[in-house]
């Protein structure tokens, strides 16, 4: 045990750095794009707030557009992009650029569905009670949804952190990659083994994170 | 609650910067995938960029480099990424065939000598069913590929990218009934090198029928179930493992030609540096 982490501990430490890299901050450019694409596909949809069925329908093609496009092909489709946005096409932070891409429609469906759960009556009220179309979604939609959109979260990184495997093709590392250079290809399957652990435990730690505060911030629990 | 989350987030995100953050020293992208990884790092040895570690061989990785004296930095990503990350790297060891499909044969600083173990190893073998090898339009075929005119046409008409073995003297049989010979080969060079010895075959009675493939496991299976008579696509290991993997009898007639690994240069175009 004491050898193997002697032989391999900086390379599963810097897999792992390497992953949450790749993990959190494409989820958080993704929810920067997604969250108001999300919005737009709520509300614009019939019988939304500010209804416009022909928009919606566009729009929700441009989003299964992006949904459906093999991330590793989106990899390398957006190379020349992503040189252009970051400077290189290699190492996470070139990954990082279609991990956003791909994960920002993941993003807006499931906010989509979220706000979809929030009873009509409520808007209705607050719509009574003179609310602008911004002041309901800001006060109404989003909040009354966090519960919600926080379980999505969850969903959204756990999905992030499995697209994280494929960007060793890039050379961006991280632990999907070495599990599938060191353990699968050259049959180490201590490695292999390791970074499924990790891989395990750093999932468990994200989804017990989201439940938590997605239960906090649930009011039937107050 | 919510401070310790966010705490443990923001150390999360600050350790992963700086694990990511920029490093000096001259990145080298390699081929990420086992055997085209090792003979990349041999051919860094061979060129005195950094040492591997005694008796690794073409089992290298690059946590088997033993000495680096230059501080280089490996980059290990898909292969055929490589020609187009290149601008971003300062130097690149790629294959052959990926190099000349991006049309980037003319940044080539070095490349794999035919002496060396990973060309002797790596050759591309013509492969037949075991029992067929002296299968007249067979040896009339190897013979041609071996021959000094075709094996100077292929080093002279990839630029190094695909580069002959060296010429054997082989005789070709005489051929009375007009014979077919039916060849799985890859599109390229393969297909095109037999392209070109068609008509030399046709002079000697022999009718050259080649079935293009993209595909690595089925010009193996049509030869082992005779729909094919013969394929030049692979090097020894990959048949060898696939005889073991998949029970076939397929065996190497000859080995025309190999295709060399080359260094490449990228945001750096001149192995100068390494020369401290």
């Amino acid at each position: 045990m004491a050898d193997f982490f002697a032989q391999y501990g900086d390379l599963l430490l810097e897999g792992t750095l390497e992953t949450l890299y790749m993990t959190f901050i494409p989820t958080v450019i993704a929810y920067c794009i997604g969250l108001p694409m999300g919005v737009l596909l709520t509300t614009t949809k019939q019988g939304g707030i500010m209804q416009a069925p022909r928009f919606n329908a566009v729009f929700g093609w441009f989003v299964n557009l992006f949904r459906s496009i093999p991330f590793m092909i989106l990899i390398f489709f957006v190379l020349p992009f992503t040189r252009l946005l970051v400077g290189t096409s290699i190492g996470a932070t070139a990954a990082n650029v279609p991990l956003a891409i791909a994960a920002a429609p993941f993003v807006a469906r499931m906010v989509e569905q979220s706000l979809e759960e929030i009873d009509g009556g409520v808007i209705e009220a607050a719509r009574c009670m003179g609310a602008t179309n911004w002041q309901i979604i800001t006060r109404v939609l989003l909040v009354e949804s966090i519960p919600s959109l926080l379980r999505g979260l969850s969903i959204t990184i756990i999905t992030v952190f499995g697209y994280t495997a494929v960007t060793g093709a890039v050379g961006a590392g991280g632990l999907g990659n070495i599990a599938f250079r060191f353990g699968y290809q050259r049959y180490q399957t201590d490695v292999m083994y390791a970074t499924v652990i990790l891989v395990v435990i750093l999932v468990c730690i994200i989804q017990s994170v989201c439940n938590l505060l997605a239960k906090k911030f649930d009011k039937r629990n107050r | 609650m919510k401070k310790l989350i966010s705490l443990v987030l923001g150390a999360c995100l600050a350790l992963s910067f700086t694990a990511c953050g920029s490093s000096s020293g001259y990145q080298i992208g390699i081929p990420a995938d086992a055997t085209n990884g090792a003979r990349a790092l041999l051919l860094l040895q061979e060129q005195g960029i950094i040492t591997l570690k005694d008796g690794v061989g073409l089992a290298a990785t690059e946590r088997d480099i033993a000495e680096n004296p230059y501080n280089v930095k490996i980059v290990a990503m898909e292969a055929a990424a490589l020609p187009s990350s290149l601008p971003d790297l300062d130097f690149a060891v790629i294959n052959g065939n990926y190099a000349s499909g991006a049309g980037i044969s003319d940044s080539v600083l070095v490349t794999e000598d035919p002496e060396s173990v990973a060309a002797k190893t790596y050759g591309n073998i013509l492969a037949v069913k075991e029992g067929r090898e002296n299968d007249p339009g067979i040896q009339a075929l190897a013979a041609v590929l071996m021959s000094q005119e075709v094996q100077d046409w292929i080093a002279g008409n990839y630029d190094g990218v695909v580069m002959p073995m060296g010429a054997q003297d082989l005789t070709i049989p005489e051929i009375a009934e007009p014979v077919t010979v039916k060849v799985g080969a890859s599109p390229s060079p393969h297909a095109e090198i037999l392209e070109h010895i068609a008509p030399i075959l046709a002079e000697h009675n022999v009718t050259l029928e080649i079935t293009e493939f993209d595909d690595y496991v089925m010009p193996n299976t049509a030869v082992e179930d005779g729909s094919l008579d013969a394929n030049y696509f692979q090097h020894q290991p990959y048949l060898d493992d696939f005889n073991k993997e998949q029970g076939t009898h397929i065996v190497s007639v000859v080995t025309p030609h190999y295709e060399p690994m080359g260094l490449y240069g990228g945001k750096t175009s001149s192995l100068d540096v390494f020369s401290k």
